[in-house]
């Protein structure tokens, strides 16, 4: 490991429970992608995909939150407004205390050193025409950071548990697995406060998957680095996250610590999600889907409550009634009015 | 985009997590010969590299190689048909032909490959703005190549070489500035769709600039396609230099433009058809030429375009 | 339902098939030699790894290699009398939806996207009428799409006859599919990832569908995964593929509760679940053996914590051992020096909450 890390950046405590001024919280954002017009896209209104619709989170240092979803739950677009990638519409992001859509020109740059992303696809999101080490030096190049605060390419490659030979290689001459390493490490270069993960699993399979995890689960222990995972494989956030928000069409339904969510889910989507899963040991046995129904389009999004016309607890003033995201249980928060009857209803089968 | 060496994703068959890696890696020596040796597996390729070549060396070497001077006079030998001393003949003024040509080879040279260059560049740099950074700038690019390229691509030249005056400068950068509008199209077209792709947002997310991500990450993924572009249109800046040139709007005399050669040949096209015959045969050997190579180049920087069928019916 | 021969007799029989690819000028061995049988109404989970070779041996059974692929050995005899690997052309066609059908992962792409639900589930039947179609005929082929759609669960099948793929979900157009596939009544489905690209919830809707299908129809399976749970769920038997190889076949609860080769015993252990939390998962070390060269000895040792050097030398043939059949590792040859009873098929550590 190289010198010492610079001095104005804070050291990343791991308090137990939430701290008084989180790392990142996200305020009430929203981020609509309009069809209308210039005015439509000014005032907000209009027709439009609300991909992001009133969502708030935080996560703390050195936590893993998990963003659990299924398609058109804007989990994707809700970790590229976090960053500063996709115009928000409305709401706030507040990184250790400042707003984020405030920032301007330096300001900006330091915060894509201290938020980084890892994408989806790993090949796509390397570009194609720079070898490893150039890409795994491209962060100290754009921050102009020198020899002294960097990793060296063996270094990082060491980290993601890559042979060094690897430092030559295109991206496309890589398998899956391996660029998506060549990612992580380009994340982990800048020291960042918070890696936003996004399907840090898709595409791969079990026991990939798994090498994946524990990579992340030991930097995760060896930096100290929070986390924000989004994925719709709910094992992943299973084993890795200490809080999960679950999302559908564009909102939070439920958070809390991850442990509890799967015990006793508290909202009826999460209760199905959970359900929903192929589960191993329950072999055979004929098991009804938890739940009928498609997602609908984020287009036209059902009224009241989005979940309402699949949901098994609806009742009437679900049709009408937005539910608002409340702290049902201490350190848990469901958006349903249902709530009380889900959790009565237990374990899902 | 190394072009060969290890197993490519669409190979069809989905080897993409197989231990590609424990092949030997083509050194940069390998990947440049495989990359030579395609351009020479189809019989077009080989016949277009051939000829390309040919006139680069007669470009460079060809006061060497030339027999006699152009501007060699020698009145009593005028109009005269190939023969052992003038290969190809003479002109009305008794200079060899085959001389003529090959120094007009260089001027040919001299002035398409200059001027398509730069149409290419500053094209280049004008669609990464208007494709990248959008809006107004966009705007301005497009409606910058919209009129200019309403224009015929002589007409505009030739207006503008009547405003500027000819000369051999000159003649590059009007036909540079005609074919400008269609780079900055074609630049502009591939910059939006480069944009689409994830690791232009990876950059950005690492905190990139703007320009670092247009010169670093963009560029190079997308000259592939204006340089077999570029190829292509060489034979059409020659065309366009040779046809100012005949219009006695190119290079001046006695410097021997193939268009000027033509247009000399014209007045004697009766008595003596050898020069209007050979100058005509030399332009259309280096259309054909840059044609099939940049055909050849296209296949060997980009396979996909060639449509190879993934399934057997 | 057209076949001769009732229930458990084998419908399917792969007898050492061989596929071989051709890339830049080297062969592949993707299918070294693979035998196979599948029983009427069983329902086979094929699993593996990506480069396990699944995928590939599906696609051979319906001959739908690319254009760099071949058999290159082998047969695949249908009901008994039919080699699959030989047939002409136009006997192939036949066999072709009408014996086995197909359903694929993505469903987006392997619908025509510029043609009608209606027209393309019509379009399958017309394709496989033996007399000129009248019009009298495409009543009839509407009218069984119509039903269809509805035992395949889309509540509106009207609606859907009149779309298009792309207005369609993800969830709907396997649906489509699935009923296009079973539109000539097929006796065996071969389904290759159908649920992959869909999301949880839709998947398990999904499973449902092909679960009551099979009670209803009494239809013969092959489904092609990676993920072993759904295995679990849907499938009778499963087999276990590695480098192209069959490691392990066996009754579904009998291998996943009693994993006789070493790659099935990890496999099962690597599926990650809330119970591993705080502790390393068991990820599998190493990677897939490149097939480009010839592999000596088994095709799994240079990842097995088992292995020793007779692994390396010689490769293993196929044994039964405890419940499961085919299963290719020394340490289970009875008549192999190397047998180690001191490994009993583990019970894997499953992710049960304690009670």
């Amino acid at each position: 490991m190289t010198a010492a890390a610079p001095s104005d950046r804070p050291l990343a405590g791991a308090p137990a429970t939430a701290p008084a001024s989180p790392l990142l919280r996200v305020e009430d954002l929203r981020v609509v992608f309009s069809s209308g017009g210039p005015l439509a896209r000014l005032t907000g209104s209009g027709p439009g995909v609300r991909a992001v619709d009133g969502v708030s989170l935080t996560v703390s240092d050195a936590e893993v939150v998990g963003v659990v979803g299924e398609s058109g739950s804007g989990k994707t677009t809700l970790a590229l407004g976090t960053l500063r990638l996709v115009r928000i519409t409305s709401g706030r992001v507040l990184f250790g205390g400042t707003d984020v859509g405030e920032l301007s020109g330096r300001a900006v740059r330091r915060f894509r050193r201290d938020a980084v992303m890892i994408f989806q696809d790993p090949h796509s999101s390397l570009s194609p025409r720079m070898r490893v080490s150039a890409l795994l030096m491209e962060p100290y190049v754009i921050h102009g950071i020198g020899q002294d605060e960097q990793y060296s390419v063996a270094e990082l490659l060491r980290m993601v548990e890559l042979p060094e030979r690897l430092a030559t290689y295109y991206p496309h001459e890589l398998s899956g697995g391996q660029a998506r390493r060549v990612g992580i490490a380009r994340a982990l270069a800048l020291r960042p406060r918070l890696i936003v993960a996004d399907e840090p699993t898709a595409g791969l399979d079990v026991s990939a998957a798994s090498a994946i995890l524990n990579l992340l689960q030991k930097l995760r222990d060896e930096h100290r680095t929070a986390y924000l995972v989004i994925t719709h494989a709910l094992n992943v956030v299973g084993y890795l996250a200490d809080r999960i928000a679950v999302m559908y069409l564009g909102r939070v339904v439920e958070t809390g610590p991850a442990e509890q969510i799967y015990d006793a889910p508290l909202h009826p989507y999460t209760r199905a999600l959970i359900a929903s899963i192929p589960d191993m040991d329950s072999g055979r046995a004929e098991r009804e889907p938890a739940v009928a129904g498609e997602i609908p389009s984020p287009r036209n999004p059902p009224s009241g409550c989005h979940f309402h016309p699949r949901c098994p607890f609806a009742v009437e003033r679900c049709r009408h009634d937005d539910p608002v995201l409340e702290e049902a249980q201490p350190g848990r928060s469901v958006a349903c009015l249902r709530w009380p009857e889900v959790a009565a209803a237990g374990s899902p089968p | 985009m190394a072009l060969l060496g290890a197993a490519r994703p669409d190979d069809g068959i989905g080897l993409f997590d197989l231990d590609v890696s424990s092949l030997p890696q083509p050194t940069r020596r390998a990947r440049a010969r495989s990359a030579v040796g395609s351009l020479l597996t189809t019989p077009g390729g080989t016949l277009g590299t051939i000829i390309v070549l040919a006139l680069i060396v007669l470009a460079v070497f060809g006061p060497l190689l030339a027999p006699y001077s152009f501007s060699a006079i020698d009145v009593n030998a005028t109009l005269q048909g190939p023969s052992l001393h003038h290969l190809l003949g003479t002109d009305q003024l008794g200079r060899d032909l085959l001389s003529r040509l090959i120094y007009g080879t260089r001027i040919e040279m001299a002035v398409s490959v200059p001027a398509v260059a730069f149409a290419l560049v500053f094209g280049l740099v004008l669609g990464l703005l208007g494709g990248y950074l959008g809006g107004i700038f966009d705007n301005a690019v497009v409606l910058l190549t919209d009129t200019f390229q309403s224009f015929p691509a002589i007409i505009l030249a030739l207006t503008l070489l009547v405003v500027i005056g000819s000369s051999l400068r000159n003649l590059v950068i009007v036909i540079a500035v005609a074919f400008l509008p269609n780079y900055a199209r074609t630049s502009r077209a591939l910059v939006l769709s480069a944009k689409q792709n994830h690791y232009v947002l990876a950059e950005r997310a690492l905190g990139a600039s703007r320009l670092r991500i247009m010169v670093r990450h963009i560029s190079p993924n997308i000259v592939a396609p204006l340089f077999i572009l570029l190829a292509m249109d060489i034979p059409s800046a020659i065309a366009v230099e040779a046809g100012l040139s005949f219009l006695g709007l190119g290079v001046r005399p006695p410097n021997p433009s193939w268009g000027t050669v033509l247009s000399d040949g014209f007045s004697s096209i009766y008595q003596a058809p050898w020069a209007v015959l050979f100058a005509s045969l030399a332009l259309a050997i280096a259309t054909i030429g840059f044609l099939m190579f940049g055909e050849a180049l296209r296949d060997v920087l980009d396979p996909r375009l060639r449509g190879v069928s993934r399934w057997r019916a | 339902m057209n076949g001769n021969g009732g229930p458990g007799d084998v419908l399917l029989g792969i007898q050492g098939l061989a596929v071989e690819y051709q890339s830049r000028g080297a062969v592949l061995q993707v299918l070294p030699g693979v035998d196979l049988t599948i029983s009427r109404g069983e329902v086979v989970g094929l699993v593996g790894e990506s480069g396990s070779g699944k995928s590939t041996l599906a696609l051979t059974v319906l001959r739908l290699l690319p254009a760099n692929g071949k058999i290159a050995g082998g047969r695949i005899i249908l009901d008994g009398t039919t080699d699959i690997a030989s047939l002409d052309r136009e006997r192939l066609r036949h066999t072709r939806g009408e014996k086995i059908a197909m359903i694929f992962q993505d469903p987006l792409t392997s619908l025509n996207p510029t043609f009608k639900i209606g027209h393309q589930m019509t379009d399958v039947q017309a394709a496989h009428c033996a007399h000129r179609v009248g019009r009298e005929d495409r009543k009839r082929f509407r009218q069984r799409a119509v039903a269809l759609l509805n035992q395949v669960g889309l509540p509106d099948p009207d609606h859907v006859m009149r779309c298009y793929p792309h207005q369609l979900s993800g969830g709907m157009r396997q649906r489509v599919m699935t009923a296009m596939a079973l539109s000539l009544e097929p006796e065996l489905l071969i389904a290759d990832e159908p649920t992959s690209a869909l999301d949880v919830t839709t998947e398990a809707q999904i499973i449902s569908l092909l679960r009551q299908l099979k009670a209803d129809r009494d239809l013969t399976i092959l489904f092609v995964t990676h993920d072993l749970s759904i295995v679990a769920q849907l499938c009778d038997r499963v087999v276990v593929m590695y480098a192209g190889q069959i490691m392990e076949q066996g009754d579904v609860a009998e291998v996943f509760e009693r994993p006789q080769h070493p790659y099935t015993m990890a496999l099962l252990d690597a599926v990650p679940t809330r119970s591993h939390r705080g502790q390393p998962l068991t990820a599998i070390p190493g990677r897939v053996p490149s097939l480009f060269g010839t592999i000596t000895g088994c095709r799994f040792a240079s990842r097995c914590s088992y292995v020793q050097d007779v692994c390396r030398e010689e490769e293993p043939r196929p044994v039964v051992s405890g419940t499961s059949e085919a299963v290719r590792c020394h340490m289970r040859d009875q008549e192999s020096d190397y047998q180690c009873a001191a490994v009993p098929g583990a019970a894997v550590t499953k992710a049960v909450p304690e009670t």
